[in-house]
């Protein structure tokens, strides 16, 4: 009888309010406000980005190589014939890259937090499985360019199939007959495919953390509700996507797109070095050995570890200076990427010996085992309270002084940002109207910043003040 | 299209010239507080003007995406497309043939269709060649020309039928005529489509 007994209708369940009454009492802990606890969140961005700009790139992308190389032809047809097609693939190329980066350092910041620990084992390993992934994704989305850096790429790529146990089968279920068609044709069905999977993989990754809540502070401390969820966060959310976006849409009209040498069988071409995340792959491929132990399974095998962090660095204290072998470990392994990286760009087209990496990676290995080694201790297991004495924070937002000075005059600040929106919208329009393609998007990319600073600045005004004011003193 | 950017452009002036009209309004009435955290106007304006920084946004950026996806439809200017010749066509037959751009005129693979008609209905037409688009004005298959129930153009979707002689709809559900094809006849009877007629005056 009485609607109570029923709960909220349909209808209710779709209104905000009812999202706030749910949610509203979830709090953001102190030290989850950290603007580095974003990067995750920042690179799921940029994977929506990517599948928003690439549904539209491949509305005009033909992947047919058909002796003219087509697929390149399509890609100067976008970057040139169609209206800021620059400037969608501008977005997607750079989204991608930002996207590599922001995991990378997600994962460098979860990894050295400590933040894999049961019950986020498992969490961990969706993580490191999508990094692999989204990476597998942009080789499939830089090869598709068909230019001289991508068709060198489906080349290694076609033999790294081939060394693999069952490579004849497996080639042929991967490439087809072999030819530049066939690899076209499949890599843009891979890149739709490892596109959504790698959604799913990400939601999957939400779905965890949601459940599990933010780890707690690294020092084990108290973890202090901080900020509202509704509508505090997620607003601050909300104006970070849109300055993202703007920032994008900007980087992409001050760096365009790249685009190498159209590649044609027989013609010659220049060296080819992949994008920065595959150029140390790219020197273990160069070693001379069997390019499949060289460039799969020795990476592999270092992310291995990494993976299953979660069960070898499983008690103790949570603090980095307490976890001596995960730390050393993330030490040697990223000091490693970063040698072959740099070896990697300063011998393009060149061998690089197996007789000369293995030295240079072992005191590569030593040195940066040692300091990692010096700053941790060895593992002590502590009862009771692990430290004696722990200063009691307040809990005040970091931001805090910011928010002062948007109190002082939020609604001026509003207003100069309108005014300049107006302006940039008749601008952009303008200069739309003129074919100043360069002009408009960035007229475009500032509009949208501004969104986000006026997003930013009304919202701390009208809600966060309100709750530093009833936040008991 | 522009006039849509424009409009919305306008829409979000002018909500930002309500705006700041009440905001100043009301910041001088005798009594208010302006610019305190309570004050009610303050929050709407602060409401508000997140709304209008998002509809200047979303106007700026639909001009540039209405010009990136009508930038690969531009009009194309048509070369004559060999049909047939007039010596074997037999009065009475249809041929069907593709025009390379649509009656707008913007590049498709068009289907049409080109009718030899008898001598008595050349001679009520007054011509003897005449060419259709063979896309049913209804929902778009592609017509027939029958040759054995007293020569009509047909659509066998939903029973459509058109009349050979001006393209009109005679019966079924199609209401409006076909599009006609501008024909020319060669002295060696070679037959050209060179357009569509009455281009530029028809927009469909």
């Amino acid at each position: 009888m009485s609607r109570a007994s029923e709960g909220p209708s349909l209808r209710e369940r779709w209104t905000l309010k009812w999202w706030a009454r749910v949610h509203g009492g979830c709090k953001i802990p102190l030290h989850a406000l950290s603007p580095l606890n974003g990067l995750g969140g920042l690179a799921f961005l940029m994977l929506l980005i990517e599948a928003v700009t690439g549904i539209i790139l491949g509305m005009y992308y033909e992947p047919r190589f058909n002796e003219a190389n087509l697929a390149y032809e399509s890609v100067v047809a976008i970057t040139e014939n169609l209206k800021y097609g620059w400037l969608l693939r501008g977005i997607h190329y750079h989204a991608a890259n930002l996207m590599i980066v922001l995991s990378l350092l997600h994962f460098l910041k979860t990894y050295i937090a400590g933040n894999y620990r049961e019950p986020k084992g498992l969490c961990h390993v969706v993580g490191i499985l999508t990094g692999l992934l989204a990476i597998l994704a942009s080789i499939t989305g830089y090869s598709m360019r068909a230019d001289h850096i991508g068709a060198e790429a489906i080349l290694i790529g076609q033999t790294l199939v081939k060394y693999m146990p069952m490579g004849g089968l497996l080639f042929r279920m991967v490439y087809g007959v072999g030819t530049m068609d066939d690899a076209l044709i499949r890599y843009n069905a891979y890149h739709y495919a490892l596109g959504a999977l790698l959604i799913g993989l990400v939601l999957l990754h939400v779905w965890f953390s949601h459940r599990h809540h933010a780890a707690p502070p690294m020092d084990d401390g108290p973890s202090i509700p901080a900020m509202p969820v509704f509508p505090n966060f997620l607003l601050s959310v909300l104006s970070g996507v849109f300055m993202v976006l703007g920032g994008l849409v900007l980087l992409s009209v001050a760096f365009p797109p790249h685009l190498g040498v159209k590649y044609v069988p027989g013609e010659p071409v220049p060296p080819g070095v992949p994008e920065w995340y595959m150029v140390g792959d790219y020197t273990l491929i160069k070693s001379g050995i069997n390019p499949v132990i060289a460039g799969m399974v020795v990476p592999l095998l270092a992310v291995t570890p990494i993976a299953l962090m979660p069960w070898i660095d499983s008690s103790g204290p949570r603090h980095p200076r307490h976890r001596r072998f995960a730390m050393t470990y993330l030490s040697v392994f990223m000091a490693e990427f970063t040698l072959m990286t740099v070896w990697g760009y300063l011998t393009p087209g060149q061998q690089v010996l197996l007789s000369q990496q293995l030295p240079a990676a072992l005191a590569v290995a030593v040195l940066a085992a040692i300091p990692a080694h010096c700053a941790t201790r060895p593992r002590v297991v502590k009862f009771g309270a692990p430290e004696a004495k722990r200063v009691e924070k307040k809990p005040i937002l970091p931001w805090r002084n910011i928010a002062s000075w948007v109190m002082a005059m939020p609604v001026g600040v509003v207003t100069a940002l309108l005014g300049c929106q107006v302006a940039l919208a008749l601008l952009g329009w303008y200069w739309n109207h003129l074919g100043l393609q360069r002009l408009y998007a960035m007229s475009l990319g500032a509009s949208l910043f501004a969104l986000g600073v006026v997003l930013l600045v009304a919202k701390s005004a009208l809600f966060d003040l309100d709750m530093l004011r009833r936040r008991p003193t | 299209m522009a006039d849509l950017s424009a409009l919305l452009l306008l829409g979000a002036l002018s909500l930002l010239g309500v705006i700041l009209y009440l905001a100043i309004h009301y910041s001088v009435r005798p009594g208010a507080k302006p610019g305190g955290i309570d004050d009610p106007l303050r929050r709407a304006f602060l409401r508000y003007s997140v709304l209008a920084s998002l509809v200047l946004v979303l106007g700026h950026a639909w001009v540039g995406v209405e010009e990136m996806f009508r930038s690969l439809t531009r009009q194309i200017k048509l070369e004559p497309v060999y049909v047939a010749n007039l010596r074997e066509l037999e009065p009475g037959s249809a041929v069907s043939f593709m025009m390379p751009v649509d009656p707008d005129m913007l590049p498709a693979d068009h289907p049409c269709i080109l009718i030899r008609l008898t001598p008595e209905e050349a001679q009520r037409a007054g011509r003897e060649l005449v060419a259709y688009s063979a896309r049913c004005t209804h929902l778009g298959c592609i017509v027939e020309y029958l040759e054995t129930d007293g020569r009509e153009i047909y659509c066998p979707c939903h029973a459509g039928i058109f009349d050979p002689l001006t393209g009109n709809p005679i019966s079924g559900p199609p209401k409006r005529p076909l599009p006609e094809v501008q024909l020319r006849v060669e002295e060696d009877g070679s037959i050209y489509a060179v357009g569509w007629v009455g281009q530029g005056e028809q927009g469909e």
